[in-house]
């Protein structure tokens, strides 16, 4: 499998070169770099089948610029690639990553999960998806205003559907598999944890948890009653807020109550608000 | 305008020129009215519709001659008058009946019978009777020719079946029955209206009339009154030894009267030959009657009449006293008084003197018990004849506060009454030789006689009526007048007579009376009420309001604020002078002075319902009645109200208030939301604190050393697969520490709610203690357990909240030990919300470290477990949190440490 290996650190290209060939034989690397144009070159006379791609491969130049410029270049993305970062969390392009559902892996590299990430590109049987997976990627690092935002969600055999966040209603857990209820079309079945979505959807405001196994999106939330701590969807959905999550709710309501005059008493105490505004 | 008895309805399509109107009403409800003004003019109003009549049928040349509308028993048919004829409106067809200059006087039916009156000429007329078919003539009345009272002969033409009362000629007169019988029945009703009601079965009930002036019942009482034709002014009366009663008609005639006829005495002296008859007649002591008159006295023994004073200048005899002791009869006259013998020759004087009294026409004489002469007129005066002496009482000495004085009367107490002409009555105070005023000045005007009732009581005459008067108190006990029984009006002077039976006679101006004190208990105060008898809006005409009873509350026309209403007093004297007071509950709570205007004007009202509550006294005695009460519900727009401007005033300072309040209020809010804000401020550092402590402490150097020392040692033997997979975990350790302690990017979340999912610190807790092993190989070991129901991927809690525990089980549970133990950590849900962690390890226990932490020299001091305790009690305190942290010791040996995490309600 002819392979390019994109980093600027010489220890750390080193060592993954010799994990790759201790752990992962059937690789065979065919070309290695640190600077981008070079990359981009080796790229095209190579027409490798998978790419390691730090991400941060020089100061204030990242590996998104590379794919970026070939996209431009008309290169078509008919390769795995194989992120590497150091970070983890820290920063915005990880959440790009969680958004698309490509994987990605820590600095310094654990042989395991190394060696998990290539049979994965190995067994890819789907490249139409990926294609879509690392554009939506790409618009989501370029993108700087989070708008129209879609996210991938694995759904079982491995298909992967890209959703509107906006249209997402809320997410329901069943165990292990998270039911995504949208507002356009029948719910979907995703076979990733609610767990994970929640860590995905926690830098959008809009979503909130309110429970271990519900995850709702405001605008698409009726009235909230608090007695009951029971959540009306616009869908008409029922859902149980628990007590933890009911408060923060209602706490989010509170936060924003211009997107939620839905009681007598909230209005009235709007319009005296109003009233006494200086 | 319509009243029902509690709303008013006004009907605005009636031109405002036919104002006046006779009103009848059909079976079926519907009111017929027919305009005075313009009699042709017949409305119809049914279900509050009103609509002209339009007399369709009836020739146009004929419309325009109408001048009366009678109702007949047939609805929808009525007769009609025009200058000539009489005419049945039937069928829209018009029937002529005859000819005639008719008129109804009664506009009412009698049991289905119209009663029609023809005027003739000379003032006669007939009356005839529409009973639904056929005209019939039912009276003829004639006036005598020559009469001066006008008089009229009646001929009864045809019987009626039922009990008729008619008027004439300012009389009311019963026909009984089948019969031609008929009588007077009462004498002083003006009006030509009288309606009779149905006469109830029993021979002694009260019969009703309908009047003018009222409702009257004829009842059976005391009194009898001639009528002014049989008896015509009457101005004395005097009973002779025979027990007839002489009748003195001023200006009209002498009358001997038997008890059953009235016959004319024409006997007497042609000398006389006038009928100036004045007052006070008498019959002395041997029972001779003494008449006075303005030509002298005519004296009658009973055989013979002598006219005495014959040969004076003047020979007026005003009034007449006798004094029995001195056999003299006092004859008040022009400047003076005849002293005349009461024996043939009848020989007289005249005693005068140049006071005013005696140069003016000298009105009364009295004798006092003691003989002593009481002459009256302008004052009062003593003469006593033996002495010749006189003494005076008037305004000029001060001894008697009135113009003057008409009658004396001395009761059988011996005191001396003085009904005075302007002042009202005025008793004698001998010992204080003054005359004082009685009744506190109520009875105001004339009294012309005083005369004794029983023992107890004094018979006062007043202008219009006799009032009985307690001895005891001088209070009045009863009053009559003409609206029960008494109908004299204009008292005579000294125009009392008691006769031989005890009735007393009573002149008048109008009628003769006489009183049987035996059939009317005079002693018994009756009862006095009050009642609201009409209400008129504006200047409408008053309408009844409903007698009694629960009556329903008056409603005015909306935007009406002013209104009257009419009361009288009830009684069975129904007296002049009653007064009254009243107030309006909600509006003049205090009750009005009293009053003698019967009619209560309220205007300005506000809107509400009110209670007019109305009581009357009479004038003269203290008790009052009880107040009787009427509703009323004025209707105005609110802006009109008078205390509109202070209610709205009040409610803006209302709204003010509440503006204000809500303002206070929310500063409050905001201050205390910031001080809150101030606080979890500050908890939250705190927490960021302990949270960074937590993890320092967990990285602390002896940890951070001894794993890099186990990694090179890994190198040193060779075993660079292992070397390489620590040094995976440890970078996950520190990148789990920077992590904590930088700041958390997302606005609005805070500390207190920052969360990790369980699944990452159960892979934080393995790597820890993954180290351990490495360090310690066998000395350590553990078992990881997550209840099958608990997915770990969808729970959350604060990180770095178990590592310390898992690190003291370890350190001072487990290596303490010379063989090591085993650590379980075990991860229960307990509900949605609520999770329970379970460290539990089989070291040495508390009690045991503790003892060898005091014995070491050198000791792992891990503030870990104490750093999560306090950062527990601030998540507790503000994050919403309800961490549980528990210690035990475990049963063989070693510790359990039971964390739950759960959330506050």
């Amino acid at each position: 499998m002819k392979t390019i290996i994109i980093e600027d650190v010489p220890n750390e290209l080193e060592l993954l070169k010799s994990y790759l060939e201790k752990y992962c034989p059937q690789i065979e690397v065919v070309g290695q770099t640190g600077n981008i144009s070079e990359a981009i070159q080796l790229i095209e006379y190579h027409q490798p089948e998978l790419l390691f791609l730090d991400v941060e491969i020089m100061e204030g130049v990242t590996s998104f610029n590379l794919l970026d410029q070939l996209q431009k270049r008309g290169v078509p993305f008919n390769f795995e690639i194989i992120f590497m970062t150091g970070h983890k969390q820290f920063d915005y392009p990880t959440a790009a990553f969680s958004y698309s559902a490509l994987d990605f892996l820590v600095k310094p590299i654990d042989p395991v999960l190394l060696k998990k990430a290539v049979d994965k590109a190995l067994q890819r049987n789907n490249p139409q998806q990926y294609v879509q997976q690392l554009n939506l990627f790409l618009d989501l690092v370029r993108s700087s205003d989070h708008k129209n935002r879609r996210i991938a969600v694995h759904l079982t055999r491995g298909i992967i559907e890209f959703v509107e966040v906006d249209l997402i209603s809320h997410l329901v857990a069943d165990s292990v598999i998270t039911t995504f209820h949208m507002t356009n079309q029948a719910p979907l079945k995703a076979i990733k944890n609610l767990g994970q979505y929640v860590q995905i959807l926690s830098s959008d405001q809009r979503f909130v948890s309110i429970s271990h196994s519900a995850l709702i999106n405001v605008d698409q939330l009726k009235r909230y009653n608090k007695e009951r701590a029971e959540a009306e969807m616009k869908d008409g959905s029922i859902l149980k807020a628990s007590r933890r999550d009911g408060k923060e709710l209602k706490a989010y309501i509170d936060r924003h109550p211009d997107e939620m005059k839905n009681t007598l008493t909230a209005s009235f105490v709007s319009l005296i608000k109003g009233l006494f505004k200086r | 305008m319509r009243f029902d008895g509690h709303r008013f309805k006004q009907y605005r399509n009636m031109p405002v020129a036919y104002k006046d109107f006779v009103t009848w009403m059909e079976k079926d409800g519907t009111i017929l009215m027919r305009s005075v003004q313009a009699p042709q003019k017949l409305f119809t109003l049914k279900n509050n519709s009103l609509r002209t009549f339009s007399w369709a049928g009836v020739p146009k040349t004929i419309q325009r001659q109408i001048r009366d509308v009678s109702p007949t028993k047939n609805k929808g048919e009525y007769l009609f008058t025009t200058n000539d004829s009489l005419w049945l409106y039937q069928n829209q067809q018009t029937r002529f009946i005859k000819k005639g200059n008719f008129n109804f006087f009664e506009s009412r039916l009698v049991y289905g019978e119209a009663f029609v009156k023809e005027q003739l000429a000379d003032n006669n007329y007939n009356t005839w009777i529409w009973d639904g078919k056929t005209l019939r003539l039912f009276l003829k009345a004639t006036l005598q020719p020559g009469s001066k009272t006008n008089q009229y002969k009646l001929e009864i033409a045809s019987v009626l079946p039922y009990d008729y009362v008619f008027n004439l000629n300012g009389s009311t007169y019963l026909l009984e029955k089948q019969s031609r019988n008929y009588s007077v029945i009462y004498n002083d009703n003006p009006s030509n209206d009288v309606s009779y009601q149905d006469s109830p079965g029993k021979p002694d009930a009260i019969r009703y009339i309908a009047t003018e002036k009222g409702l009257l019942g004829l009842v059976k009482n005391g009194f009898r009154n001639f009528s002014e034709q049989a008896v015509p002014y009457t101005w004395s009366v005097v009973e002779d030894k025979k027990g007839d009663y002489w009748f003195m008609n001023h200006e009209k005639s002498l009358q001997k009267y038997d008890g059953r006829h009235i016959t004319e005495v024409i006997d007497y002296p042609k000398a006389l030959n006038t009928n100036e008859w004045y007052y006070h007649a008498l019959k002395d002591k041997t029972g001779n009657l003494w008449l006075p008159n303005a030509k002298g006295i005519l004296h009658f023994d009973g055989q013979k009449y002598t006219h005495l004073l014959t040969n004076t200048k003047v020979p007026l005899a005003f009034t007449l006293a006798e004094n029995k002791a001195q056999n003299t009869v006092a004859a008040t006259t022009l400047n003076g008084v005849f002293m005349i013998d009461t024996r043939p020759p009848f020989k007289h004087r005249l005693h005068t003197d140049t006071t005013r009294m005696f140069r003016n026409l000298v009105m009364c004489a009295a004798v006092a018990p003691d003989g002593a002469y009481w002459f009256s007129g302008y004052g009062v005066a003593r003469y006593d004849s033996l002495s010749g002496k006189s003494v005076y009482y008037n305004n000029a000495n001060k001894k008697l506060a009135a113009g003057g004085i008409m009658s004396l009367f001395f009761d059988r107490q011996g005191t001396l009454w003085a009904g005075s002409w302007d002042k009202g009555l005025f008793r004698f105070n001998a010992k204080k030789d003054v005359f004082e005023s009685v009744f506190g000045g109520w009875l105001k005007g004339v009294v012309p006689f005083v005369e004794q009732l029983d023992a107890n009581h004094l018979l006062i005459g007043s202008s219009f009526s006799l009032h009985s008067v307690s001895l005891k108190d001088t209070t009045q006990v009863r009053c009559f007048n003409h609206h029960n029984g008494f109908m004299g009006e204009e008292l005579g002077q000294l125009g009392s007579f008691r006769d031989s039976k005890g009735k007393i006679w009573l002149t008048s101006g109008s009628v003769l009376s006489v009183l049987d004190p035996a059939q009317l208990d005079v002693t018994q105060l009756s009862t006095i009420c009050a009642n609201i008898t009409q209400v008129s809006l504006g200047d409408s005409l008053p309408a009844r309001v409903p007698f009694r009873g629960n009556r329903p509350a008056v409603e005015l026309l909306y935007g009406q604020r002013s209104v009257s209403f009419t009361v009288e007093a009830l009684g069975e004297d129904k007296p002049f002078e009653a007064q009254y007071s009243y107030r309006v509950l909600g509006f003049l709570n205090k009750w009005s002075p009293w009053q003698t205007q019967d009619i209560i004007s309220l205007t300005n009202l506000p809107g509400g319902r009110f209670t007019l509550e109305v009581k009357t006294r009479r004038g003269i005695t203290s008790g009052e009645s009880e107040t009787t009460k009427l509703d009323f519900i004025v209707s105005i727009p609110f802006w009109q109200s008078p205390n509109f401007y202070k209610y709205a005033s009040i409610l803006g300072l209302f709204l003010l208030s509440v503006a204000i309040y809500f303002w206070l209020r929310q500063r409050r809010n905001n201050r205390q939301i910031i001080a809150q804000n101030t606080q979890i401020k500050t908890k939250e550092q705190e927490v960021r604190l302990l949270q960074v402590q937590t993890i320092q402490a967990q990285m602390n150097p002896h940890f951070t050393f001894n794993v890099l020392g186990s990694i090179q040692s890994l190198i040193e033997s060779k075993d660079i697969e292992k070397a390489g997979e620590n040094i995976v975990k440890l970078s996950a350790l520190i990148r789990n520490f920077l992590e904590a302690s930088m700041p958390g990017n997302d606005e609005g979340s805070s500390v207190f709610n920052k969360e990790i999912p369980l699944i990452k610190e159960i892979e934080l807790l393995q790597m820890y203690l993954e180290f351990e092993q490495l360090q310690y190989k066998d000395r350590v070991n553990f078992e990881l357990n997550v209840d099958d129901s608990l997915v770990p991927d969808n729970y959350r809690i604060p990180p770095s909240l178990l590592q310390p525990f898992v690190e003291n089980a370890v350190k001072h549970g487990l290596l303490y030990k010379e063989a090591g133990g085993k650590i379980w950590i075990n991860f229960i849900k307990i509900d949605e919300d609520t999770l329970k962690c379970v460290v539990e390890d089989n070291g040495v226990g508390r009690t045991r470290a503790a003892e060898i932490q005091k014995g070491a020299f050198k000791s792992y001091k891990s503030r870990g477990t104490q750093l999560v305790k306090q950062r527990v009690e601030a998540l507790n305190e503000i994050g919403g949190y309800e961490i549980d942290i528990k210690t035990d010791d475990r049963p063989g040996g070693g510790t359990v440490v039971t964390v739950i995490i759960g959330y506050k309600q």
